[in-house]
């Protein structure tokens, strides 16, 4: 399973960024690599369709999960076609505490996936 | 022959000031602030006629589509998503370029109308008047706005833009012979004044200033027209009376006072656009 936390800075010690249309970087995590792979979000610098943007390359990423702050009705929709479920933030966290929470079972459903 | 009243800060009396004025002059009243048009409150024109606003928007046959992305990829405002089992269109992120239909190989793409508002047309006893109605939650007003300007005919016609200095004023001012600007003497007033003045400069439309809510001391303004070279043609008084009498929906032409203002100030435009009829 892929896990992916939305974040301010390029490192698993980064905070976690509240926003997920523009959030600056990806971190996703892998249960199979020990390593997580780090990627800069295109929806970040674009123009229009944030939301829509970040969807996508989380969809081609073939993440399960998202965990954020916030989703736009964009990013609803979007994530909601491409069946991913996402969790919300704990508050002020880094990026690796985000990821420990979830896999405790400790974050609150934002949006269920969609069969 | 076009005018467009701008005025970058809103509340400034952008529709005060086109609607009297345009009552003066006997010309057309066209009311481009889409997403607030409220110039028919003061006119109340018999409306005559409305017409649906329509954008292309694309249609995707899913028969035909085999999800190759090419119009995901091509997409340059992100309306198309490739994820999941079928390519989804995000219809309020289109801009009807028509781009998506054009790069597909499998002629999966046709477009389809889409209505996003209107432009009625009435009369107030001889005088035009027309508005655009963009509907609630709908985020481009510009389409709106081209379809009222392709609308008019010969004639002088006095264009409300919308406040601000973003696209929808960009489409007002745009290709018209002069441009209106209202301020108030306020820090705010010159600076968004100053985006307005910027946006007419870029698109090569000459104005002048009308100062509206003036309490005598209007040296920010004047200091900003001289240094700009911009002339002040206009001074409206700060008025509880006139307040009052938009308060109720009135022209303040109705009041001689303010009709005789008008009246001076419309001979100033007809002077500095050279309108002879």
């Amino acid at each position: 399973m892929k896990v992916l936390v939305t974040s301010q800075g390029p490192t698993v010690d980064a905070s976690a960024d509240e926003r997920f249309g523009r959030a600056a970087y990806f971190v996703i995590f892998d249960g199979q690599s020990a390593e997580p792979k780090i990627m800069k979000n295109p929806g970040f610098s674009s123009d229009h369709g944030a939301g829509v943007v970040a969807s996508q390359s989380v969809a081609e990423e073939q993440v399960d999960v998202v965990i954020t702050g916030h989703l736009g009705p964009n990013a609803v929709n979007s994530l909601q076609a491409a069946g991913i479920t996402a969790y919300r933030l704990p508050s002020q966290s880094t990026v690796k505490a985000a990821f420990d929470a979830f896999a405790a079972g400790e974050l609150e459903l934002l949006l269920a996936k969609q069969s | 022959m076009k005018i467009a009243v701008l005025s970058g800060k809103g509340g400034t009396g952008k529709t005060t000031v086109a609607v009297n004025l345009a009552t003066v002059l006997a010309c057309r009243y066209v009311d481009c602030d889409v997403e607030a048009p409220n110039g028919f409150l003061f006119l109340q024109p018999t409306v005559e006629s409305k017409q649906d606003v329509l954008l292309q928007v694309p249609e995707i046959d899913h028969a035909l589509c085999t999800r190759c992305q090419e119009c995901v990829n091509h997409c340059q405002f992100n309306a198309l998503l490739g994820a999941g089992s079928r390519i989804n269109l995000f219809e309020k992120l289109c801009h009807s370029c028509g781009l998506c239909t054009l790069v597909c190989r499998f002629e999966a793409i046709k477009e389809k109308p889409r209505v996003i508002g209107y432009v009625e047309y009435g009369k107030r006893g001889q005088q035009e008047c027309w508005r655009g109605v963009l509907t609630p939650g709908e985020p481009m007003g510009v389409p709106i706005i081209d379809a009222l300007k392709d609308k008019l005919a010969d004639g002088w016609s006095m264009l409300d833009a919308p406040p601000g200095s973003s696209c929808s004023v960009v489409a007002t001012a745009i290709d018209t012979d002069f441009a209106i600007l209202v301020t108030e003497p306020t820090p705010f007033g010159v600076h968004d004044l100053d985006m307005a003045t910027r946006v007419i400069r870029k698109l090569g439309v000459r104005g002048a200033l009308v100062i509206n809510r003036s309490v005598g001391d209007d040296r920010l303004i004047e200091d900003y027209a001289a240094t700009n070279g911009i002339p002040v043609i206009g001074r409206l008084p700060f008025s509880l009376g006139a307040a009052q009498a938009i308060a109720r929906g009135e022209l303040l032409v109705q009041l001689p006072k303010w009709r005789a203002r008008f009246e001076e100030l419309g001979n100033r435009v007809r002077e500095l656009v050279g309108w002879t009829s």
